[in-house]
């Protein structure tokens, strides 16, 4: 730079520059507990189950309720049934459970934002990662059992998925494009 | 700024800039996509993990179906391992039913001619009241055939609710077979005909390979007796005047003149008979008899094919393991009886019957209709003697022919039509009651004796919605209290099935065993039958020589469409017809001569051509059809196939013309309606009309390079090629590279080089410093075997459901675009003097090449070869340039020139461990490695790798004649390996370019040398 005043504007620029793209990015829409990191992708849910306390408190197995990852591609979010199975009889008249069985009543499901989605065009199976029991499910997944609101701590990019792929080859950890490209 | 920034301060603030605002940006983007779980989990469900249900479906004919549910959606229709007939396998047309499941078609409400649209409680109300002031009056219920629990139900409520009566219709009846049957051996009815184990088939114009009898099995059999032992195979005739897939399948195609081919049956009984060493004396004199007015030279000069060529069939024919199958019996209208019964005599005469024509499996007379039951019941409308009508499984208002006058008749009575999809039929009845489907229906198909097939819904009816039978049961149990004690028509049927065949100890288990299964199957094995002695001197006393002289028009039966039900599906549309290769249209298809004679001119385009659309006037009816010139069939001779010519189905499939316009209006002798040859007059309109058609006609199709057309210098393609039966086991050194003949040096072709552009895979590191190498655990490879293929094209429409592939409609077609990732190549091979030209059909898909043109053209990596051998598409990183396909040596990349939508629900039935490709990705066959990856999961599952026969392609599953191979090339005690290291295998092209492709096929075997080298 030749002079201050070009400096100055330089600096000035470059943290307006800066400031767009906090803005960019974004304020959160609502104060989020502690337990989430600033600016991770926490969506609201419809009813606001805190895994701190049913799987963190109270040791409630990851398998329990998402039951299908052992035996197919996803792991499943589970049947409001089974929400229910508990709940007929603890807190029932709490209001958020009353939305529980106020769906189970009327048959109708509980839509649940995913925190964790991929594109269409990939194929990921919890089956084959799952078994086993090599892999726990924090590894990927994060400390679930500290959220008050679940949050995505992985980048689920392709590059963070091959990364790991890429170190795990001995165990039998593919490398091939179609191996996820369906 | 008050100083002039320069350049390259400007450029730098830009970076930095840039870089700032990026820097929050690291992780993939939300979706924002929702989750909804059950209220309630399915037991035994599993998302995304199929459940397979064994059913089975009026439309098909009772084969077995596995139908392939996920997540409580039928997803894809697939055939019965266990079931004997069909075993696993299923025709184009048989798994095309899940189109209509999903379709724009389906009926989701009730409707009245005057109400409009109904509530189901009018309904009700309505049919409740409909029923009771009917009670005890004329209730006559019109139904498709039915059997068993169904037929029980039908005929209970007939009788019970009123004087009226059950009559079944469909537009094709067995019923001449039943009457020569009778005549013949005194039985009932219609035999089993099975090609299992014959050596030498005559077939006097049955199409047994695409539309007559058990055409699955018949595949498979067909296939077994081409193959060859110890310089030996089965050999196969066909008698027609228009080659039809099974003519382009046999040895020999004899174009008999239409309408002689019951003097051919009735001559060559005589003859065989005469000769026969195993004949009793007295069935020779009774047959001597029969055949007294029969004689080779008259039906010689009759059929156009010479006493000469009949006496040398005859012979053949007395050689061990013959079959003789009749003609199509839309081929014969009037001769329907005494034809079967020639034939059922000549199978007698060569020992064929227990054989191959089995009367103990045979379908009894009640599982069968004639038209009879039809034409009394317009009569009864018409004299206002019908007070109520039930509809149900049938459309008669399509396939009657105009001089009943069933829409007019069926004006008479207030008729109440269940139907799942809206056809013409629902469009004429006062009610229209939305059913649910076959596939989500409780039923029984009955057809063999032995054969009783379970149908049971796979999923939970897409619309709110009964069966029928429901509706019948509800109303018996409301006329009479406690007459039945089941409250539906599932358990109806499993009381009935349950008493029926015993449950044993324990009724559950064997109804749940049975559904398990798909029915109980046990065939009995066939015996040989004494002549029935009253067959009557003149059995075939009316037989005479068609007067016919100048033009005819014959009726075909089509593959793709048949009777003219279910065809609301695009994958059938889309399905080129196996001979023609004319897609979404019907044609009247002519020789060149005839289209000379008109002043037809047809000119071509990439995928069809335009031509003149000429008007047909034959048996009191006229219509306009587009002309379409083969070079496959006899001048003299024009052809329509059935199934199209719909005004009632959902818009898109109302199309084509109606080829039981022609049909007679008065019964023959064994009560159905016939349908030709008829005399035909033509006309060309000159109106211009433009087809889609898969095949290149004139250039295409020719197996000589037509870019070498000088004289003396054809240069064979190499990619179909034959073998001839005396060559087999005899070809030393001719190992899988093709053709090593010296070409012409003026071709285009090179001679014959060894050059290599690319190194052998095999060992070749897969990454830079990694272990891994190619091939290391799997090399997938398929392999064809083109003695067995016949080019029906159940390949194709199984890729089309495996794959989501798109159906992209006539004029996309046209201009080449269709999505096929396997088509049918056909060739034809040059007719010597006087005969029709041989028809050469090969599934041509991706070849994963191991050297292929394709993957080094891309420029964004979006194709690659696998370790294991495959050639891999990764629709994400395409941009649609669209070289690989331009470099494609076998043109079988697809490009997406849209984005295309699926109509109705059909986006229901896709797969989706498969990915929907978006407008301007390029695709092809994947060789099915989504069930690839499955494969591997489920071995993984048990510590192991993938076995032989554990994964199977969609269109290995498919085909119905055993044609395809798929496994690991490594593995040397794979299928695959065993064709692929066959002597007859190679590859195509691969000897002139050297792309190594992934797929063998193994040559044709033929009866002589038809070429030279």
């Amino acid at each position: 730079m030749r002079d201050k005043k070009k400096l100055l504007s330089l600096m000035c620029f470059l943290v307006l520059i800066g400031l767009l793209g906090f803005v960019a990015i974004g304020s959160p829409d609502k104060v989020m507990p502690a337990t989430v990191p600033f600016n991770a992708y926490a969506p609201e849910q419809p009813i606001p189950y805190s895994h701190k306390l049913h799987a963190g408190d109270m040791g409630i197995e990851c398998q329990f309720c998402h039951t299908y990852a052992r035996r197919s591609p996803t792991a499943g979010i589970p049947a409001v049934e089974q929400c229910m199975s508990c709940h007929t009889n603890i807190l029932p008249g709490s209001e958020q459970i009353a939305k529980i069985a106020a769906a189970y009543e009327k048959k109708e499901p509980i839509e649940w934002v995913k925190v964790h989605d991929l594109p269409d065009f990939v194929h990921f199976s919890h089956k084959r990662h799952v078994a086993g029991g090599k892999i726990t499910c924090q590894e990927c997944h994060g400390p679930v059992e500290t959220m008050e609101v679940v949050y995505r701590e992985a980048e689920l990019t392709m590059g963070w998925c091959v990364n790991c792929h890429q170190q795990n080859i001995d165990k039998g950890a593919a490398l091939d494009c179609w191996t996820c490209h369906k | 700024m008050a100083n002039k920034i320069d350049r390259r301060d400007f450029l730098a603030l830009m970076g930095m800039g840039g870089a700032a605002a990026t820097v929050g940006c690291g992780s993939a983007p939300n979706f924002d996509e929702t989750w909804k779980p059950w209220v309630s989990p399915v037991a035994g469900s599993v998302p995304y993990v199929p459940n397979y249900y064994a059913t089975t479906t009026h439309g098909s004919g009772g084969a077995g179906l596995w139908v392939k549910v996920l997540s409580g959606r039928a997803v894809k229709v697939e055939g019965n391992p266990n079931h004997p007939i069909n075993a696993g396998t299923l025709t184009a047309r048989q798994q095309a039913v899940v189109q209509s499941l999903y379709g724009t078609g389906r009926l989701r409400e009730p409707t009245g001619k005057s109400e409009g649209t109904m509530t189901w409680r009018d309904l009700d109300a309505k049919l409740k009241s409909l029923f009771e002031t009917n009670k005890g009056k004329n209730i006559y219920c019109l139904t498709g055939p039915v059997s068993g629990a169904e037929a029980e139900i039908w005929t209970r409520f007939t009788s019970e609710m009123g004087t009226g009566r059950h009559v079944t219709y469909a537009p094709y009846s067995e019923s001449d077979l039943v009457l020569a049957s009778e005549k013949v051996f005194g039985v009932q009815k219609v035999p089993r005909f099975s090609l299992a184990g014959a050596k030498f088939v005559l077939s006097l114009g049955a199409q047994f390979l695409e539309t007559w009898g058990d055409v699955t099995a018949n595949n498979r059999d067909h296939a077994d007796m081409r193959t060859v032992d110890h310089g030996h195979r089965g050999v196969h005739i066909q008698v027609e005047a228009r080659v039809s897939l099974t003519g382009a399948n046999a040895d020999e195609v004899l174009p008999a003149k239409p309408g002689s081919k019951t003097l051919i049956a009735l001559a060559l009984l005589k003859e065989v008979a005469a000769h026969s060493t195993t004949l009793s004396v007295a069935d020779k004199a009774t047959i001597a008899g029969l055949t007294a007015n029969a004689s080779l030279e008259s039906a010689g000069e009759a059929s156009g094919l010479g006493a000469e060529k009949l006496k040398h069939l005859a012979e053949s024919l007395l050689t061990e393991g013959a079959l003789v199958l009749p003609a199509e019996r839309l081929e014969l209208s009037g001769d329907g009886v005494s034809h079967h019964a020639a034939v059922l005599l000549l199978n007698k005469v060569l020992g064929a019957v227990g054989k191959h024509v089995n009367y103990a499996a045979g379908k009894p007379v009640e599982h069968t209709s004639d038209h009879r039951g039809i034409v009394d019941l317009v009569k009864d409308l018409n004299d206002g003697k019908v007070d109520l009508l039930l509809i149900h499984g049938t459309n008669p208002a399509y396939s009657l022919p105009d001089g009943l006058g069933f829409a007019q008749a069926l004006a008479k009575t207030t008729s109440v039509a269940f139907a799942d999809s809206q056809d013409e039929t629902t469009a004429l009845a006062n009610y229209t009651v939305a059913t649910s489907h076959d596939l989500e229906s409780w039923g029984e198909v009955n057809t063999y004796t032995g054969m009783d097939m379970l149908m049971q819904p796979v999923m939970t009816p897409r619309w709110i919605c009964r069966q029928a039978h429901d509706y019948l049961i509800e109303a018996l149990r409301a006329a009479t209290p406690d007459s039945l004690p089941q409250e539906n028509f599932r358990d109806y049927l499993k009381t009935s099935w349950t008493t029926r065949f015993g449950g044993g100890a324990d009724p559950e288990k064997f109804w749940r065993d049975s559904l398990k299964a798909g029915g109980q199957f046990a065939l009995p094995e066939g015996v040989d039958l004494p002549l029935s002695g009253n067959m009557g001197a003149d059995l075939f006393a009316s037989v005479t020589e068609s007067k016919n002289t100048g033009m005819t028009l014959v009726v075909v039966d089509s593959a793709r469409f048949g009777d003219g039900s279910g065809t609301d599906a695009g994958w059938l549309h889309e399905l080129p017809d196996a001979m023609s290769g004319v897609v979404w249209d019907s044609w009247l298809e002519m020789s060149h001569q005839t289209a000379n004679d008109l002043g037809v001119h047809y000119k071509s385009g990439l995928r069809g051509g335009h031509t003149q659309m000429v008007q047909v006037k034959a048996n009191g009816q006229s219509m306009e059809l587009p002309a379409f010139i083969v070079e496959t069939i006899s001048d003299n001779l024009v052809t329509l196939a059935t199934g199209q010519g719909h005004k009632g189905l959902s818009k898109l499939y109302n199309r084509g013309g109606n080829a039981f316009a022609f049909l007679n209006s008065d019964l023959d002798e064994s009560g159905q309606f016939g349908i030709g040859p008829h005399s035909a007059e033509l006309v060309n309109t000159h109106q211009d009309y433009r087809m889609a058609t898969f095949h290149l006609p004139g250039v295409g199709d020719k197996m000589v390079t037509p870019l070498s057309m000088l004289e003396g210098s054809e240069v064979r393609r190499d990619l179909f090629q034959t073998i001839s039966l005396a060559s087999v086991g005899h070809e030393g050194g001719d190992h899988g590279g093709g053709h090593h003949e010296v070409m012409d040096p003026d071709s285009t072709f090179p001679i014959h080089v060894d050059k290599d552009w690319y190194p052998e895979r095999t060992d070749d590191p897969v990454y830079k410093d990694r272990d891994e190498t190619f091939y290391d655990d799997y090399k997938w490879e398929l392999s064809f075997d083109l003695n067995r293929c016949t080019g029906c094209g159940s390949c194709v429409t199984a890729c089309y459901a495996e794959n989501n592939l798109p159906v992209v409609g006539k004029d996309q077609v046209a201009k080449g675009r269709e999505m096929s990732w396997v088509r049918i190549n056909r060739y034809l091979e040059k007719a010597e003097h006087g005969q029709l030209p041989k028809v050469r059909a090969m599934p041509m898909m991706c070849q994963q090449c191991a050297s292929a043109p394709c993957e080094s053209v891309c420029p964004s990596l979006a194709t690659y070869h696998t370790k294991e051998g495959l050639n891999a598409m990764v629709y994400n990183r395409c941009v649609g340039t669209r070289y690989c396909a331009n470099n494609c040596s076998y043109k079988v990349r697809r490009f997406n020139w849209f984005s295309f939508e699926w109509e109705g629900d059909l986006n229901w039935a896709l797969n989706p461990a498969v990915s929907v490709r978006q407008m301007g990705v390029m695709e092809k066959c994947t060789f099915c490695v989504q069930r690839i990856r499955d494969g591997k999961d489920k071995a993984r599952d048990l510590g192991r790798k993938a076995n032989d026969g554990e994964i199977h392609t969609a269109c290995q599953q498919a085909c119905p004649a055993g044609a395809v191979r798929f496994g690991n090339h490594e593995d040397k005690n794979s299928k695959v390996y065993e064709w692929a290291s066959d002597a007859r295998a190679y590859r195509a092209l691969d000897s002139h370019i050297k792309t190594k492709p992934g797929v063998t096929y193994l040559k044709r075997v033929v009866l002589e040398d038809e070429h030279h080298g």
